[in-house]
């Protein structure tokens, strides 16, 4: 044997024998890491590199108005979806000029979804339509990482009409799409946003096995997707568009409120906007100019906007009177104004009313005579009651941004300014003025309670009644807020109001001029109001009108009042 | 040691066959036209089978003496090749031979192997004079060089460390070794700013660092690392493995077939498939350790060197030890050329075995 008489040749072939060992169990190191210590990771990632998941988007429920149109609907329209898995960043410039984009804006739009899982496309475009998506489709077997989805596009026919009541849909926040586990489009405001675990569906899902270049294998699994639930809510097509249309250029709100069960039958905040274009995935424009536009068309008055009530709030400072002790027949004597600490109080009549009675006071709106009745009870006896009515504090209704307004107290004034309550803060709040705020749904709510004897309800815009709706009970006299509504009957039959007296209905109602300073330019404004209910026993519906930079109340919001009454008063079947 | 067949050997290349067949069954499935790459292996094996035992029957010396012959008809094949080739992935190594496609890189190393065992079958000397290795530089140096013009890097390279190995074992003074060493540097240098094609250098580049280019060049180690990882311990199942099926491995049927194979088998698959293997190659260089005489030696060593490189080169490359070079796994890859050179290779080793007591 040649080796064996050779050492040199043996020791040659020992040492390649060795490097062979050596290899050998580097080799299997390797494999035993790569397969029984990293096994499982590498699983997954060979899990991940099969499964595209493709979403069956589900239908969100539709919306309709109590009178059953359809006020969120949806429409067909095609969105672009890419594939991260088979996208080459090299391709990014061919596959922009492809989709008429700029390269950076699609490199923007693929990068929000950077924490999506690669295996789940995400879209690029959207809503667009077959005219569109025609060109695309034709040569698709150039452009592989993308595909045309068909998905249900949320669509409000009725535009900026329902805008802040029914709200819209958007693409979720970073946040809202980790507690959802979605990229479906979610409430962003109003009803949508409120009811949108009912209203949106759960998407199902096709997982699809598919190889590198992501030609189709078969599907895997299918979750069959679940269909969001449809509402109805209490809002009525018809008066919705009669208040609108009323409102003209003003900037303002109306709210027509059922003081039996807290629906709202008609919301309405101008100016307005269209939500169909903020529902967009990429909308960064529209947004932009929508936050920049004139009379902040994204602020729903009718729950944010904090005005002085002025003399609406007048009912309600006479029922904390008669609590305290007045009586409707006890009488102030109104000479056009009034000195409290060395200050006048002027009355809005300059040569005075003479002597009124309280329900006089009412229905002429007399300051002189509520500044008695302020001097008389003083701040703590009107507090509890305005406590009592909501005044202050969020009325609860059913759709998200509501504020609260204010309601002053001493405590606060010292805490606040340092500086003591005084008389003079008294009078002014008597008249709703001073530091007092109230958004035009505390309106409306303040006078269903007026108009039920003391009920407070949650206003609310999904058409349901019952007792879940009732927030509580006021235990004041009946007769006191007859009496009351003696002097609200009087204001429009003989009072500020009497425009309304010849409709055929007995309508209560008050008036209200409130003087404010708006933000930027403090210039003095004038808010025109109106609180009103119809019919005067066992009322149906309760109104609050205010249009700002509206003169006095009954210049403004009190023809606009009519024609809701007028509506009512045609149409009560449809109150029901 | 008295037994004329060497069974073992025998026994545990009919094992690797068996498993690469099973495997390429799986992997061809995925393949354009896999389904008669199955059949047309088996003719394959048939015909090395017959080839091995014709390579096993007559004396490997008697072989030996045909080699300058078999070398000429090989050197004349790959010249041939780069005039009427076919070019498949860039490279031009396939004569088209009517039914069938001949790679002569192939049995050019077996041709290479006979050549250097027959360069030094009557040299007496324990280390190789300058006038033998540049022989031997030059008996190589043909074939690599018409190799790297086609260009199969790949093959190529076997080619350069079959003779690396057979000249460690022939014996080289160490001042051969520096000379060597300078030499290799330097044609390194120059073949890198010189030769290498941009594709080559981006695969030596991304071996060092895959993430390189993710999706590109790195992609393939990544996916092929994927495969194996997800086999884990147990594999998960004969044709059920989703990195080879949904086609994440580039040439699953070739240069990537032992990742399909670790994808499906799992880590105990692995290691029966690396403990045949080694068995394989410890055997070749025990039957090199017996052998009667230098060319005998240097037959089951050259052997041994050649498929423990192509073996170490293709299972290591898919776990991201080495470079990605187009190294076929011998006894899995498919490829006709190449499986009935690798038979009869081992036939000529269980030859040497034969005749371990014999003179001619």
């Amino acid at each position: 044997m040649f080796s064996e008489s050779r050492p040199v040749f043996r020791s040659r072939i020992q040492f390649f024998y060795f490097v062979v060992m050596v290899v050998f169990l580097v080799l299997f190191f390797r494999y035993w890491f790569l397969q029984v210590v990293r096994g499982s990771a590498y699983y997954r990632a060979a899990t991940e590199n099969t499964l595209r998941e493709i979403t069956i988007p589900s239908r969100r429920g539709r919306i309709f108005s109590k009178d059953g149109r359809v006020l969120a609907d949806y429409k067909v329209a095609y969105d672009i979806m890419l594939d991260r898995g088979s996208y080459r960043p090299s391709r990014l410039k061919i596959l922009a000029h492809f989709l008429g984009l700029q390269p950076e804006e699609l490199q923007a739009r693929i990068k929000r979804y950077h924490r999506v899982p690669l295996y789940k496309p995400v879209p690029v475009l959207e809503n667009l339509s077959f005219a569109q998506i025609a060109p695309l489709e034709a040569r698709k077997k150039d452009y592989p990482e993308v595909f045309v989805e068909l998905v249900p596009q949320r669509y409000y026919p009725y535009g900026k009409l329902f805008a802040h009541t029914v709200g819209y849909i958007g693409e979720p926040t970073v946040q809202e799409a980790r507690n959802l586990s979605t990229l479906q489009k979610v409430g962003k405001m109003g009803i949508e946003k409120n009811y949108d675990n009912v209203l949106r569906g759960k998407d199902g899902s096709r997982r699809i096995v598919v190889d590198s270049s992501n030609h189709f294998i078969k599907t895997q699994l299918i979750q069959e997707p679940e269909n969001g639930r449809d509402l109805t809510v209490s809002l009525l097509l018809p008066l919705q568009q009669l208040a609108m249309k009323s409102l003209g250029n003003f900037q303002g709100a109306v709210v027509v409120m059922s003081p039996r069960d807290g629906r709202i039958f008609a919301m309405v905040s101008a100016p307005s906007f269209d939500p169909n274009i903020l529902t967009f995935r990429f909308k960064e424009k529209e947004w932009e100019k929508l936050k920049n536009a004139r009379g902040n068309p994204m602020l729903n008055r009718a729950i944010q906007g904090t005005y002085p009530p002025g003399s609406t709030f007048k009912p309600l400072v006479a029922l904390a009177g008669l609590n305290a002790g007045l009586t409707p027949r006890t009488r102030f004597v109104c000479t056009g104004g009034l000195e409290v600490g060395g200050r006048t109080f002027l009355c809005w009549k300059k040569e005075g009313h003479g002597s009124l009675s309280l329900i006089g006071a009412i229905a002429h709106s007399c300051n002189v005579y509520f500044y008695n009745v302020g001097l008389k009870i003083g701040i703590a006896k009107l507090l509890p009651v305005a406590r009592s009515f909501g005044i202050g504090s969020k009325t609860g209704i059913d759709i998200p941004g509501e504020r609260s307004g204010f309601l002053p107290a001493p405590e606060w004034k010292r805490r606040k300014t340092g500086r003591p309550w005084f008389p003079g803060d008294t009078l002014n709040t008597c008249i709703g003025q001073g530091y007092l705020l109230m958004t035009p749904i505390q309106a409306v709510s303040m006078t269903a309670v007026i108009a039920n004897n003391g009920t407070v309800l949650i206003p609310h815009l999904i058409n349901e009644k019952g007792e879940k709706w009732v927030r509580n009970r006021i235990q004041l006299p009946k007769k006191d807020f007859r009496a009351v509504k003696r002097g609200m009957r009087l204001m429009v039959t003989g009072g500020t109001g009497v425009a309304l007296s010849g409709l055929g209905l007995t309508i209560c109602g008050k008036t209200g001029t409130a003087q404010t300073v708006s933000g930027a330019d403090r210039k003095a404004l004038e808010l025109s109001w109106f609180i009103g209910f119809a019919p005067a026993h066992n009322p149906e519906i309760a109104i609050a009108v205010i249009a700002e930079k509206g003169g006095h109340g009954s210049d403004t919001a009190v023809p606009i009042a009519s024609r809701i009454f007028q509506y009512f008063r045609d149409h009560r079947e449809a109150f029901q | 040691m008295k037994g004329k067949f060497d069974f073992s050997l025998f026994m545990v290349v009919l094992l690797i066959l068996i498993l690469g067949m099973i495997t390429l069954s799986s992997a061809a499935a995925t393949v354009k036209g896999g389904d008669t790459l199955i059949s047309k292996q088996l003719i394959w094996i048939c015909t090395g089978l017959v080839l091995g035992i014709i390579a096993y029957v007559v004396n490997y010396r008697v072989w030996i003496e045909f080699a300058p012959v078999l070398y000429g008809i090989a050197m004349v094949l790959l010249i041939l090749v780069l005039v009427f080739g076919t070019t498949v992935h860039g490279s031009r190594s396939w004569l088209n031979l009517g039914p069938f496609r001949l790679q002569p890189s192939e049995p050019v190393k077996l041709t290479v192997l006979l050549m250097l065992a027959w360069l030094y079958k009557g040299d007496k000397s324990s280390h190789l004079d300058f006038r033998a290795i540049f022989k031997s530089v030059l008996a190589l140096g043909i074939p690599v060089l018409l190799i790297l013009l086609q260009p199969d890097f790949g093959t190529a390279s076997t080619l350069l460390v079959m003779g690396a190995g057979c000249m460690f074992l022939l014996g080289l003074r160490p001042r051969v070794y520096i000379i060597l060493f300078i030499l290799i540097a330097f044609v390194g240098f120059g073949s890198w700013h010189y030769m290498f094609k941009p594709y080559q250098k981006e695969r030596v580049l991304t071996f060092f660092n895959p993430e390189r280019d993710p999706l590109g060049r790195g992609y393939h180690v990544i996916q092929s690392k994927v495969a194996v990882g997800s086999g884990q311990l147990t594999g998960r199942g004969y044709r059920k493995g989703t990195q080879s099926r949904l086609k994440y491995l580039p040439e699953p049927h070739t240069d990537f077939i032992f990742a399909v194979y670790a994808e499906e088998f799992g880590f105990t698959g692995v290691a029966v498939a690396l403990m045949l293997l080694f068995l394989m190659v410890s055997r070749m260089i025990t039957i090199a350790r017996i052998a009667y005489d230098k060319s005998g030696m240097l037959l089951a060593f050259g052997s041994a060197v050649l498929l423990f490189y192509q073996i170490a080169v293709s299972t290591g490359m898919i776990v991201g030890l080495l470079p990605t070079t187009g190294i076929p796994l011998p006894f899995f890859s498919y490829g006709g050329s190449g499986i009935i050179s690798y038979l009869i290779m081992v036939g000529l080793v269980l030859n040497v075995f034969r005749n371990r007591f014999q003179r001619v």
